[in-house]
């Protein structure tokens, strides 16, 4: 999942990025008003960590300008302020969640999580699609009941696609949401990953659970199951 | 209390008082200079009858009178005429009458010295008035020696009395009739004069009501500056509020970025040892921030406070909290009566129906209901709005609920949020609005938050 982190506070901003790269997440990072703006419309973004007190630009001005061009990704608001007008008017210019500072940088995951799960249709916190449940607190998959052990990149892998269930997802879009750098998206890196992750969930070779289209790119079979 | 009388009440008495003076001396005034001309009026004709009776007259040698058998005045020879001839010699022997005078006994004045007619106003007994004139005539007898003889004539009094009584009827007609039209005139400059006062009053009125923010122009110059002045102190008052709010949030925005700062290095592996007690201190300073902040920045209800109708705030938090608990898919219900304002800022009513709110989100199964309406004051004084907020969570029991109004226990900590807690909007009624916030049971299974603004 790729997150814009928008914060004039360097420290923070850097602490915020580094915990959610440790997380295994793709980062673009400014404290720069104008520059939020940029890359909110020109990039890839999943979500949106977005301080509302930024000089120059406004929080809340971003906010309404990247709704006004249709952009629909998921916003978490931070604000030094713990007034509800601010809250209200936050959420009313499109925010989807808000945290006051000082937070915990769990809370900040969590949230964020929530939101790109929410984003993409589902409600609640574990992701089921046929056989894969992807528990998305813990970051636990089971295939058919059977717990599957996966490293970070794999679970993101697996979760981009599973949270997209029913859509295909090209090869570019699954870089571009997984790596920050051009550099990085080396498609026969992806594939390997894929191949490995194809291997572990179905190690047997009976349920091939993401299909890929020739030309278009991986589908994950089967279908969501929201009220298990 | 006393009430000093209204600027139209003043003016109108004092229009009245001086129209009445006016026309009341006007009349009277009037009236005598009337019965004054009648009478005049009367006399000159008494004093022609009496020329004319001269010149009818005779007297011989021996002085004695001779009279005509008719006069050239006919009302003299009819008794209901009302005018009144007798001739009488100087001890008051009456020598001729004239037929219409027979049978009355006029009190006719003296008339002492020829030449000088004697006038004025007598009554007979019986109360009939007549005016009464009586000249003393020397009369040269053509044998020698002379002859005194006084020629009286009278007019009955009724005559001039119903003129003087058609006259002051008509004037007083005519004098209420100017009163009238004068004071409807007066009272039509009243209104139009007092028009600007009565539009500031309206205009005070709407801004208590909220329906605007300030007078407008176009006053007469005399009260332009008052309502100039009146436009700055309202602006004022929002601008200092403002700045006020700003320069608390200003100051949180400088302490909280720091907090946050300092409890994300916290948890880095060097800080582990004394990881707790920096983070309890973060947490303490946090909530200070947080307590200091709602307080200072809490309007309160000053005398021009503006009414604001709870249904457009109740809208937008349910919204923005739809958005916040989604997870939740709570189930709002909202009964608001049409009557239920309150009269105070709004954005303090934003910031108590909000935590209010939040805390019921976080706590609920699925159910929030909020209902409001008026209260009446106890005090009588202007009604006051009270709020239920209730959900179906698990409730405050009883023991538990003097500590959860208390500053400093936070219940909210095992559940994510950022809820200030029920203390501080509680001491935010209490301190601002002189209100109340009690909690009770709810029939939806949770707690029922009861709010007296």
């Amino acid at each position: 999942m790729r997150i814009l982190v928008v914060e004039d506070e360097a420290p923070l901003r850097a602490q915020i990025v580094r915990e959610l790269r440790e997380r295994g997440h793709a980062v673009d990072e400014t404290g720069e008003g104008h520059e939020a703006l940029y890359l909110g419309n020109e990039y890839p973004i999943d979500v949106v960590v977005l301080d509302l007190g930024l000089p120059g630009l406004s929080g809340l001005e971003i906010l309404r300008r990247w709704r006004a061009a249709g952009r629909a990704f998921p916003v978490l608001i931070l604000t030094a302020r713990s007034r509800w007008q601010e809250k209200v008017d936050g959420l009313e210019a499109g925010a989807d969640d808000y945290l006051v500072k000082p937070f915990h940088i769990e809370e900040v995951v969590a949230r964020l999580r929530a939101l790109v799960r929410r984003a993409a249709g589902w409600s609640r916190s574990v992701l089921q699609v046929g056989e894969i449940e992807v528990d998305t607190g813990p970051q636990t998959v089971t295939v058919a009941g059977r717990q599957v052990p996966l490293t970070a990149y794999e679970y993101k892998l697996l979760e981009y696609l599973v949270l997209h269930a029913g859509e295909v997802v090209s090869k570019t879009e699954l870089a571009e949401h997984l790596y920050e750098e051009e550099a990085d998206r080396d498609s026969n890196v992806l594939e390997v990953l894929l191949t490995r992750l194809r291997r572990k969930l179905d190690p047997d070779r009976t349920l091939d659970p993401i299909e890929t289209l020739r030309g278009r790119g991986y589908r994950v079979r089967g279908d969501r199951q929201e009220d298990g | 209390m006393h009430r000093a009388p209204s600027l139209s009440g003043r003016l109108a008495a004092v229009a009245v008082a001086v129209l009445a003076g006016f026309f009341g001396l006007t009349g009277i005034v009037l009236d005598g200079a009337f019965r004054q001309s009648v009478e005049e009026g009367i006399r000159e004709n008494l004093q022609v009858q009496v020329y004319l009776m001269l010149g009818a007259a005779d007297v011989d040698e021996d002085g004695e009178l001779r009279m005509p058998d008719t006069l050239s005045e006919p009302r003299l020879s009819s008794p209901t005429s009302g005018l009144y001839a007798t001739v009488a010699d100087t001890e008051g022997k009456i020598l001729w009458r004239s037929d219409s005078s027979l049978g009355r006994d006029i009190p006719y004045p003296a008339a002492r010295i020829s030449g000088e007619p004697v006038y004025s106003l007598v009554s007979e007994t019986g109360n009939r008035k007549y005016f009464a004139l009586s000249h003393l005539v020397t009369w040269e007898l053509t044998g020698g020696g002379e002859r005194e003889l006084v020629f009286r004539v009278a007019q009955a009094g009724r005559q001039a009395d119903a003129q003087i009584r058609a006259f002051r009827r008509t004037l007083w007609t005519w004098l209420v009739a100017a009163a009238a039209v004068l004071l409807i005139a007066q009272a039509a400059a009243l209104h139009w004069g007092l028009a600007p006062l009565r539009r500031a009053a309206r205009e005070i009125r709407e801004i208590e009501q909220g329906q605007r923010g300030r007078l407008g122009g176009n006053y007469p110059k005399e009260l332009l500056h008052l309502t100039q002045n009146l436009n700055a102190l309202l602006e004022s008052g929002a601008s200092r509020l403002q700045r006020y709010r700003d320069s608390l949030a200003d100051l949180a925005h400088s302490l909280k970025t720091p907090l946050a700062v300092l409890r994300s290095v916290a948890g880095e592996e060097a800080a582990r040892a004394q990881r707790g007690s920096i983070m309890d201190q973060v947490e303490r300073m946090d909530q200070a921030i947080d307590y200091h902040l709602q307080r200072g920045a809490a309007a309160g209800r000053s005398g021009l406070s503006s009414t604001v109708h709870p249904d457009a705030i109740l809208a937008r938090i349910g919204r923005s909290l739809a958005k916040v608990y989604a997870e939740k898919r709570v189930e709002l219900e909202v009964e608001i009566a049409d009557d239920a304002v309150f009269a105070g800022d709004e954005g303090d009513l934003t910031e108590i129906l909000g935590n209010l709110l939040d805390n019921a989100y976080k706590w609920c199964r699925e159910r929030v209901r909020v209902r409001a309406r008026t209260a009446p004051d106890p005090r009588g004084r202007r009604s006051q709005l009270l709020i239920e907020i209730e959900d179906d969570g698990p409730g405050i029991p009883e023991p538990d609920r003097r500590a959860v109004l208390e500053r400093g226990v936070r219940t909210d900590r095992l559940v994510p949020g950022q809820g200030l807690g029920l203390a501080v909007v509680r001491e935010m009624v209490e301190e601002a609005y002189a209100g109340s916030l009690e909690l009770s049971d709810s029939d939806l299974g949770g707690a029922r938050i009861r709010v007296i603004l």
